[in-house]
């Protein structure tokens, strides 16, 4: 079963419209959400977490329509958006006895483990919290019921390298139970390309592509060559160029053509660049 | 609900200790000034903004955002705005009426408790009710002009009956005091039924 299913999803607002999106999230993965700002990846996850209305199309979670409008299904669903939004004079102990008020399955050993783990403040309220610090909360919070899926809108920003790559590191044992998924948006790359299965690519409201990462990095690379050698590369496989003055640099596909040539592999970030931009930079 | 009323008590206590502390002043000046029973009310009144404060906080910080990914439904949000206020309320007219009652037996005086405890019931009550819902529709920062608005409207409707309805006041005035306070305490409790009602139609309304 896949864990997230979007199919065709619209959603126009004043000067943006997300078109026809479609993408699909298996049980046991972690897919990647990759796109500039204003791309759209906050609206789609918005629109996943039911907090926003779409105008077509359909979402499914676990195999239900709409199962985010249902209550008792949140149990099943962790979420830590772009801003982390919790009571700002509560302390982080007073939100986990809250927090475990309200999950049926929250766990105060792993929250106060996570707690300890990530060195959140005890004895600070959560207005006079660092950025970093808020975040981290959030995914404490978004942890400590035994989700099945998470969803994570810019988590990682905000937060040192040490502190996410142990968060990347808690993702990756997430997933081990199969029955698990990941949903994550990010411009810290690097971390996607580390963590995730798959990537997708959002651009200006439209869908580049949805793949999964070894198999993008497989399909495409990285060429310095001369401009001779670049005529023979046809155009339709070319995605983006530069003009050294002394050859080409190039990102293309993988074909008979170009595997003659001498092609290193591009980075996830380069190749998204580069998809958006048309040239290299 | 439990989390939500935990949440709603450590924001009056930590954030709002400022209302406590004007509640118990103004009870105090009511209990001890012989004309100034009225104070009882503006100690209500205190109680019954909190209803709007919480809402107008939960906007500001964006928790009313973050409650949408929780497991609870539109109502349990929504009843956690009244709970606490018409607790605090409840309880503060029920010490009100034990003291006023206690100062009256020592003091022999003609100390006014029914209808101090009357309108500590029906304005606070109902000024609530109609601040909740308006507050949740339009956010915080236009909901004080709708009510604000509505105050108007509210006082040019009661200076009309005034001025107009001189025989439906005498009839008001001359019915059983019990009768007519029951009626008004059932006539609160059916607006803050509607105004809970409104109240979650506005909030499940507000998905963008």
């Amino acid at each position: 079963m896949n864990a997230i299913e979007v199919r065709n999803v619209c959603k126009a607002y004043q000067n943006f419209q997300l078109d026809h999106v479609s993408l699909t999230l298996p049980e046991g993965t972690i897919l990647g959400l990759v796109g500039e700002n204003g791309a759209g990846k906050t609206t789609l996850i918005r629109l996943i977490l039911d907090l926003a209305r779409k105008d077509v199309g359909e979402i499914q979670v676990y195999g239900k329509d709409d199962a985010m409008s249902v209550p008792s299904f949140r149990n099943e669903v962790g979420v830590v958006l772009d801003e982390v939004s919790l009571p700002p004079v509560m302390k982080a102990a007073e939100i986990g006895k809250m927090m475990g008020m309200i999950y049926s399955a929250w766990d105060q050993v792993v929250y106060d483990g996570l707690l300890s783990g990530l060195k959140i403040p005890q004895d600070k309220c959560f207005k006079d919290f660092s950025r970093g610090n808020k975040m981290k909360l959030g995914i404490a919070c978004a942890l400590s019921h035994h989700p099945k899926i998470l969803i994570l809108d810019e988590a990682t920003s905000g937060l040192d390298p040490v502190v996410r790559d142990e968060l990347l590191d808690i993702l990756l044992d997430f997933t081990r139970d199969e029955s698990h998924a990941i949903l994550m948006s990010s411009h810290i790359v690097s971390d996607l390309e580390k963590a995730c299965d798959y990537i997708a690519f959002l651009h200006e409201g439209k869908l580049l592509l949805s793949e999964e990462k070894d198999r993008l990095l497989e399909m495409y690379g990285k060429l310095v060559c001369s401009r001779e050698d670049f005529e023979k590369i046809s155009p339709e496989d070319i995605i983006g160029k530069r003009d050294t003055g002394y050859g080409m640099q190039c990102i293309v596909k993988r074909t008979d053509v170009t595997r003659g040539l001498n092609l290193q592999p591009v980075g996830i970030e380069e190749l998204f660049v580069v998809m958006v931009k048309g040239d290299l930079a | 609900m439990k989390g939500f009323f935990y949440k709603n008590v450590i924001e009056l206590l930590r954030q709002y200790r400022w209302m406590l502390a004007m509640v118990v002043l103004f009870l105090v000046v009511g209990l001890s000034q012989k004309n100034a029973a009225y104070w009882g009310v503006y100690a209500e009144m205190v109680f019954g903004s909190f209803a709007g404060t919480l809402v107008r906080s939960d906007e500001v910080s964006g928790w009313n955002q973050y409650v949408r990914l929780l497991p609870i439904s539109g109502k349990t949000a929504v009843s956690s705005f009244y709970i606490v206020p018409y607790l605090m309320m409840g309880v503060t007219t029920a010490l009100y009426t034990i003291a006023a009652l206690i100062v009256r037996a020592y003091s022999h005086g003609t100390y006014l408790i029914f209808p101090t405890v009357y309108l500590m019931i029906v304005l606070p009550f109902l000024i609530t009710a109609i601040t909740i819902p308006i507050t949740i529709w339009f956010g915080s920062v236009k909901a004080p002009v709708v009510q604000m608005i509505l105050v108007v409207l509210m006082v040019a409707t009661a200076m009309f009956a005034l001025t107009n309805g001189a025989d439906v006041i005498a009839r008001l005035m001359n019915m059983n005091v019990v009768v007519f306070a029951a009626v008004s305490f059932a006539a609160v409790a059916a607006a803050v039924a509607v105004s809970w009602f409104l109240s979650v139609r506005a909030w499940e309304s507000k998905k963008i």
